[in-house]
């Protein structure tokens, strides 16, 4: 009787529809992650160079490209304005006329078989960090301050490679540096800043402000490495404070110029709600040119919500947002890290970046 | 935005030295880092650069690596 009710549901599925939907994703995958692609093509070439030299070319290069490239896409996602999103490695034609090559004034840098890669991807991190990451900002600052920052963004980007680079970045470069004081000072700082996870999002996003601002405009460098250093210590103290500690909550530089608002007392939220935020907000010097909005990520649909109610009224726009990760400290000065969310607001009255 | 850096090959060293005029001053020692001033040979060779009309070597010293850096910072040269 109930015959009809009876179904019979039968799957086929072949070898070749099973290995198409996976090449398929995997596709998806690397072209919405082209870092990735990168480096899985150095892998192939890295055993494919033993069957043809020619590969070495392909591993070296894709290699490099993929390493640098995959920390790039992570720091672009938490700074505004940083220029460039890639690095490309080019062979040069090694038949180079001498006249046209003075002409062009490029630099041409060895990269070593791929036997010696780990020397290649110290030599060209600490390179392309040095001279293309934050150029602006850079000019402008302090021997000891560019320096230590070229240490600390390198040393970022190779401390999740292989063991041997990392020891062999140490060796070369950090360790000769690090004996000067003023450079270990600051990297360790930047550590303590990093820990927090607001080194790139807030530090670096502030050095690139920077940098949009004094470019080509009359400078007093005197004053532009005294305005960097105190933005350090700042964002230091900001990194020590433990929980429900009261800070400065205003950086009021001559170039930098930001607010920091914790947002999130479980107390305030459930007594007074949206209410005490959006009022602080409003109360914001018109002087500040960025708001940090910083709250646990369980409360990111209360700092949007909160923002959302003031926006009309308010001369501050949206310009970024993250999750990020932090170590905070709790009232005896333990570390403990929780999911963060961030929110940052830019001021409508500030020009837009022109471009790098 | 893309950044290129330009680089030769172990492979294609000789050849692109030789092609700037610069190969035979090396094997004789005659050639000196610009920044450290020690003598360039093929082993300690990191980079070229055209430097005022002229073709600089730089050798592959920490110290020097760096250095190439400030010095392309300070004239604001571009890797392309």
């Amino acid at each position: 009787m109930l015959s009809f009710l009876d179904f019979h549901f039968h799957f086929d599925f072949s070898f070749w529809s099973i290995s198409t939907i996976g090449l398929s994703g995997l596709f998806l995958y690397f072209i919405t992650h082209p870092a990735k692609f990168e480096k899985f093509v150095a892998l192939l070439s890295k055993w494919a160079r033993f069957i043809w030299q020619g590969f070495d070319y392909t591993y070296i290069k894709f290699d490099l490209q993929g390493k640098i490239n995959d920390y790039l896409s992570k720091a672009t996602k938490k700074i505004k304005g940083l220029g460039f999103e890639k690095v490309k490695i080019a062979w040069t034609d090694p038949k180079q006329d001498p006249k046209t090559f003075m002409d062009n004034g490029q630099l041409i840098i060895r990269l070593r078989k791929g036997d010696s890669q780990n020397e290649n991807i110290v030599n060209a991190s600490m390179a392309f960090i040095s001279h293309g990451f934050l150029r602006k900002a850079k000019y402008y600052i302090a021997k000891y301050q560019r320096e230590s920052l070229d240490i600390y963004v390198c040393y970022d980007l190779l401390k999740n490679e292989k063991r041997e680079i990392l020891d062999q970045f140490v060796q070369d470069f950090m360790k000769e540096k690090m004996e000067k004081d003023k450079i270990a000072d600051f990297f360790e700082k930047y550590m303590n800043i990093d820990d927090i996870g607001v080194f790139y999002p807030i530090f670096v996003q502030e050095l690139t402000f920077l940098g949009e601002k004094v470019f080509g405009k009359k400078k007093y460098p005197e004053k532009i490495h005294t305005e960097v250093s105190s933005l350090v210590n700042y964002l230091n103290q900001y990194s020590q404070r433990k929980l429900n500690e009261n800070i400065i909550t205003e950086f009021n530089g001559e170039h930098c110029k930001f607010a920091l608002r914790i947002i999130g007392k479980n107390v305030t939220i459930r007594k007074q709600g949206a209410m005490v935020y959006i009022r602080n907000l409003l109360n914001i010097s018109s002087q500040i040119e960025t708001i940090y909005l910083l709250s646990s990520r369980k409360n990111k649909g209360f700092v949007k919500n909160v923002y959302k109610k003031c926006k009309e009224k308010l001369q501050f726009e949206f310009f970024n947002e993250e999750n990020y990760k932090a170590n905070l400290k709790n009232k005896e000065g333990e570390s403990f890290e929780i999911n963060a969310y961030m929110l940052v607001l830019r001021n409508k009255k500030i020009e837009v970046f022109h471009s790098a | 935005m893309m950044k290129t850096l330009n680089a030769i090959h172990d492979n294609d060293l000789i050849e692109l030295l030789k092609s700037l005029g610069i190969y035979d001053r090396i094997i004789q020692g005659k050639i000196r880092c610009k920044f450290t001033d020690c003598i360039i040979t093929l082993d300690n060779f990191h980079a070229v650069i055209p430097d005022s009309g002229n073709i600089s070597c730089v050798c592959d010293s920490s110290d020097a690596i760096k250095q190439l850096s400030n010095y392309l910072n300070e004239k604001n040269a571009e890797f392309s």
